[in-house]
């Protein structure tokens, strides 16, 4: 079984292209769900419901996390529910987008 | 709070990328040979406006850069936004080359003032049916779409207007060469020119602004009312407008038009107030100068429209007005979309099925974002230069601010340059 913070190490390597920071750090991510049998689930959003990007993210999240050792499938699932707002980002992310 | 304007640049619907593209690099380099042809007869940008040269340079500007980029960014985004396919893939490829060869006709003409031959009448033909049939495309497209929401209504709105300019347009060229229009030909070309502005072009700017800076800005929780607001007072303006100067009446209306663009102004505060990305990129710092370059517009249209200033005096803010428009208002917002949406499409096609896989460039890495930046600070030297220039009836400084604004245009085009050709 891999490790969740394995999986979010791998997510942290997907960046949005637009605003230069990863999905982890922009609260995209809602939930990391690893089984015995290498299967991962994972939960994420989007900063809006018509992001662009949101084919080439979610799919990327895929990709990421496709490449460690032990996983088997990887499952993405997009919500809407509970909307994405700033206060779900890191201090870090926060920072770099011009929040004091 | 109502719905905010939600936003997209590429789905499966958009159009093949290689048409759009081509809009967008024709339009560029027309931008920088309209720079670069100012910059070499600056000295005809004075004076009155019916001259062979500012009607050239004119008609480059606003056909052969403004209406071909939009043209282009329409074809990519109104299906985006409709999710509907465009309704023809083949009218937009042959539409482009049709309208570029009419432009080109149209400059060429007006450059020699050679407007009585067949020649002007061709190449207005020409860039005509290239128009309509650009019409036909988006009017096509949009008949597919069951409810109207503030983008297709601006859309719809744009497109009707651009078709009557066009006409209006036509009628001026055969007029020209073989008068037929009873009464004072620059009183419907005043017309031609206020429809355009007022409608095709605030049309554009206000719709993809709804569309675009919301999700630019990462801004979804704003009143809308001013944006609906906004499109009823500068339709109902343009409709009082049109009647007065049918009749001869003073244009007491431009100031319904000038109320609407306000409102306009106010949403946009709202949309820019509400961001979540505090910090402005490249590319909305332009288009928040595009914004501020609107009310200033908007006062010296109202001025002219209204005032009785003597000849010179007029001529002279027909001129600052025509330049603001064009290179205040509708270029600056044009660059600081293009900083956007242009390498977002080519990072989309280039990119997207390796995200997660390999390491991706981010958008700002597609551009030099230290000469946009160059670019930036020159264009925001040269433009004001250019109006400084005008207003004080100084040559030198808009021969100058025409100077740095063909730099600043050469920073431009190699910035696209490097987004097209990135490997």
């Amino acid at each position: 079984m891999v490790s969740e913070n394995l999986i979010l190490t791998a997510l942290k390597h997907v960046l949005d292209p637009e605003l230069g920071l990863n999905i982890v750090d922009l609260g995209l991510v809602y939930d990391v769900k690893s089984e015995e049998n290498g299967d991962v689930h994972i939960k994420m959003t989007m900063t809006t419901a018509g992001c662009p990007l949101h084919a080439s993210i979610s799919k990327g999240a895929e990709e990421a996390v496709k490449q460690l050792p032990g996983v088997e499938k990887v499952d993405v699932e997009l919500v809407w529910e509970p909307a994405w707002t700033p206060d779900r980002m890191t201090d870090w992310a926060r920072k770099q987008l011009g929040w004091k | 709070m109502s719905t905010p304007f939600s936003g997209n640049i590429a789905t499966p619907y958009s159009p093949p990328f290689s048409v759009v593209k081509q809009y967008f690099i024709a339009a560029t380099i027309t931008f920088i040979l309209l720079n670069g042809m100012m910059l070499l007869s600056y000295q005809y940008i004075q004076g009155y406006h019916f001259q062979p040269r500012l009607l050239a340079f004119a008609h480059i500007a606003v056909l052969g850069w403004a209406t071909m980029i939009i043209m282009g960014a329409m074809t990519q985004l109104v299906p985006v936004i409709l999710e509907t396919s465009l309704f023809s893939v083949r009218m937009a490829r042959w539409g482009l080359w049709l309208f570029l060869l009419g432009v080109s006709g149209i400059a060429g003409h007006f450059w020699l003032f050679a407007t009585r031959g067949s020649g002007m009448l061709s190449a207005a033909g020409t860039a005509y049916v290239a128009i309509i049939l650009f019409v036909i495309n988006i009017g096509l497209t949009l008949k597919k779409v069951r409810s109207i929401n503030i983008s297709s209504a601006h859309i719809i709105a744009a497109i009707t207007y651009l078709g009557i300019v066009a006409t209006v347009g036509l009628l001026l060229g055969i007029n020209l060469g073989n008068p037929f229009i009873r009464g004072n030909h620059l009183h419907y070309l005043a017309l031609h020119a206020a429809l355009g502005f007022a409608g095709w072009f605030s049309m554009v700017i206000m719709g993809v602004s709804y569309r675009l800076l919301p999700m630019f800005t990462l801004s979804y929780s704003y009143k809308t009312w001013p944006g609906w607001t906004a499109f009823g007072l500068v339709n109902a303006g343009i409709l009082g407008v049109v009647i007065e100067f049918l009749f001869d009446m003073p244009l007491y209306s431009s100031l319904i038009i000038a109320a609407g663009l306000f409102m306009f102004s106010y949403q946009v505060v709202l949309i820019i107030k509400g961001r979540m990305r505090k910090a402005m990129d490249l590319g909305l710092r332009y288009a928040v100068l595009a914004y501020g370059y609107i009310p200033l517009a908007t006062v010296v249209g109202v001025y002219i429209a209204l005032s009785h200033a003597l000849p010179a005096m007029r001529q002279r803010f027909v001129l600052i007005y025509g330049f603001t428009v064009v290179f205040g208002c509708i270029t600056f917002l044009v660059i600081g979309m293009m900083y956007k949406v242009v390498p977002f499409l080519v990072w989309f096609h280039k990119y997207s099925d390796k995200v997660g896989k390999e390491k991706v460039p981010l958008l700002k890495d597609m551009f030099s974002e230290r000469l946009g930046n160059i670019q930036f600070y020159l264009i925001n030297i040269g433009v004001p230069a250019v109006i400084a220039g005008l207003l004080i009836g100084n040559q030198i400084v808009v021969g100058l601010g025409t100077a740095i604004m063909f730099i600043a245009s050469l920073l431009f085009g190699y910035n696209m340059l490097m987004v097209f050709t990135r490997k």
